[in-house]
């Protein structure tokens, strides 16, 4: 119990001390574009107007991070979403459905926008890496400054 | 054959005392069963330890039905009355907590192979961005303290009762709050960015519960098959069986053998190759070291 007790109390110290970088990411991604100031983005395909809402969004996280976002991709969900799994892309921008198998094998934040297509309801999203918790943060406030702004 | 005659006050008291304090268990583990699915989001610790809260809803629960069913005295259909009805419930409890914590040992070394980062997302909370991870440490911190209470309130009731539901109770409450500070860690390191501790910490939780199942399983099963009256927590025979067992060689030394089990509570004994006097009662017996309302039973089984 005293072990136990003391475990808790130094690891709420820790937390504590490092609130300033807590959460932090499992593979740095955040850390990474901040110090390079590069920005490395793919895109799905998606209608025009779609686009020109994820390039807005894009340029947000970009002055926010100070980094220069450069489209380091665009085609296949599957394709971008494995780059985005290897680490060769910071964040990716397309169009997930409510239901895609995708939602659990990266982080997809909440759409910027949303429509339907028949039944199926698509969503403009930002998509992650899995566990780049603080990165995702990041990308979920601005997602949500942005739709309040509009 | 000669019976017991009912509870002594003194344990009947406790007995109200346990079924109170298993109601404010279930009342508390209720609360943490929603608190913790509210905020477990995608980490397997927090899923894990969120099970194990939800079964630990057992014991309780069979504890009470149980206790119901004790009070009910021997009818035409069952003419031992109903005293091992938590052996039943608890066999089953124990097998059901066993198969979901194999299968979430199993989720959680998936996890720990295949190197999962688990994502925890934030929540806009009165124009702050709030990280979730702070809601599932606040989560399990709050789960820690109802079991750490009530566990040790239950150890001495369970010492008094001789009854072994409330005892294992009393160490499923320890493991539950042990695992509410493995899951602060898990998700804790999870936020330092170590992508093992969350599946670590749910290893752990896993582990915990299969050994909780296992410890209820090899009690009940214990019993169901007529083992001999056992220490709580204990394999070894319990002094008051091996006082009852003296004291019954002592009054039929004659007899071949003295069997002994244990039906909930209480301890029936059968005395192989002798014959009772007509006027033979358990209090004539004198037993050091065993209290009279454990005897449940004595009878006789001439050669």
């Amino acid at each position: 119990m005293k072990i136990s007790g003391a475990l808790v109390a130094v690891t709420a110290l820790a937390m504590l001390a490092a609130c300033d970088s807590y959460p932090r990411d499992i593979e740095g991604v955040r850390d990474r574009v901040v110090e390079s100031r590069q920005l490395r983005v793919g895109y799905g395909s998606m209608p025009g107007d779609r686009r020109s809402l994820a390039d807005r969004f894009v340029s947000r996280v970009a002055r926010v991070t100070g980094a220069r976002a450069t489209k380091a991709a665009e085609g296949s969900d599957e394709a971008l979403f494995a780059a985005l799994d290897r680490g060769d892309l910071d964040l990716v921008v397309t169009e997930v459905a409510a239901d895609s198998p995708w939602l659990t094998e990266v982080a997809v934040i909440e759409p910027l926008a949303r429509r339907r297509i028949g039944e199926r309801e698509l969503g403009l999203s930002a998509v992650a890496r899995n566990g780049e918790n603080r990165w995702i943060m990041l990308l979920e406030r601005e997602v949500r400054d942005m739709r309040g702004a509009s | 054959m000669t019976e017991r005659r009912g509870h002594p006050p003194a344990i009947e008291r406790d007995i109200r005392a346990a079924r109170r304090l298993e109601w404010w268990n279930i009342g508390w583990s209720v609360s943490i069963v929603v608190v913790m699915g509210l905020t477990m989001g995608a980490s397997q610790a927090m899923k894990t330890a969120w099970l194990e809260d939800t079964l630990g809803l057992v014991p309780p629960i069979v504890f009470l039905i149980a206790t119901r069913y004790e009070g009910r005295a021997a009818d035409k259909r069952f003419h031992y009355g109903y005293d091992r009805v938590n052996s039943l419930g608890f066999l089953v409890a124990a097998v059901a907590l066993g198969g979901v914590g194999l299968f979430l040992l199993r989720d959680s070394i998936v996890a720990l192979w295949y190197r999962e980062h688990v994502t925890i997302g934030s929540a806009r909370v009165l124009g702050h961005d709030i990280w979730l991870g702070w809601f599932m440490l606040a989560a399990q911190a709050y789960a820690t303290i109802p079991p750490l209470i009530i566990g040790r309130k239950e150890l001495p009731l369970a010492e008094r009762m001789r009854d072994k539901l409330i005892h294992t109770d009393a160490l499923m409450n320890k493991a539950n709050w042990q695992t509410g500070i493995a899951g602060i860690l898990g998700v804790g390191g999870l936020g330092f960015g170590l992508w093992w501790a969350d599946p670590v910490a749910a290893i752990l939780i896993s582990l915990s519960i299969v050994w909780d199942a296992w410890n209820a399983l090899k009690i009940a099963t214990a019993e169901l098959v007529d083992g001999i009256p056992r220490e709580l927590g204990d394999t070894r025979i319990s002094k008051e069986a091996q006082a009852l067992a003296m004291a019954l060689e002592r009054e039929f030394p004659g007899a071949k053998r003295v069997l002994l089990r244990e039906t909930g509570r209480y301890i029936r004994a059968e005395v192989v190759g002798a014959v009772p006097p007509a006027d033979f009662s358990i209090d004539s017996l004198g037993i050091d070291g065993c209290e009279d309302w454990r005897v449940d039973s004595v009878s006789f089984r001439p050669a």
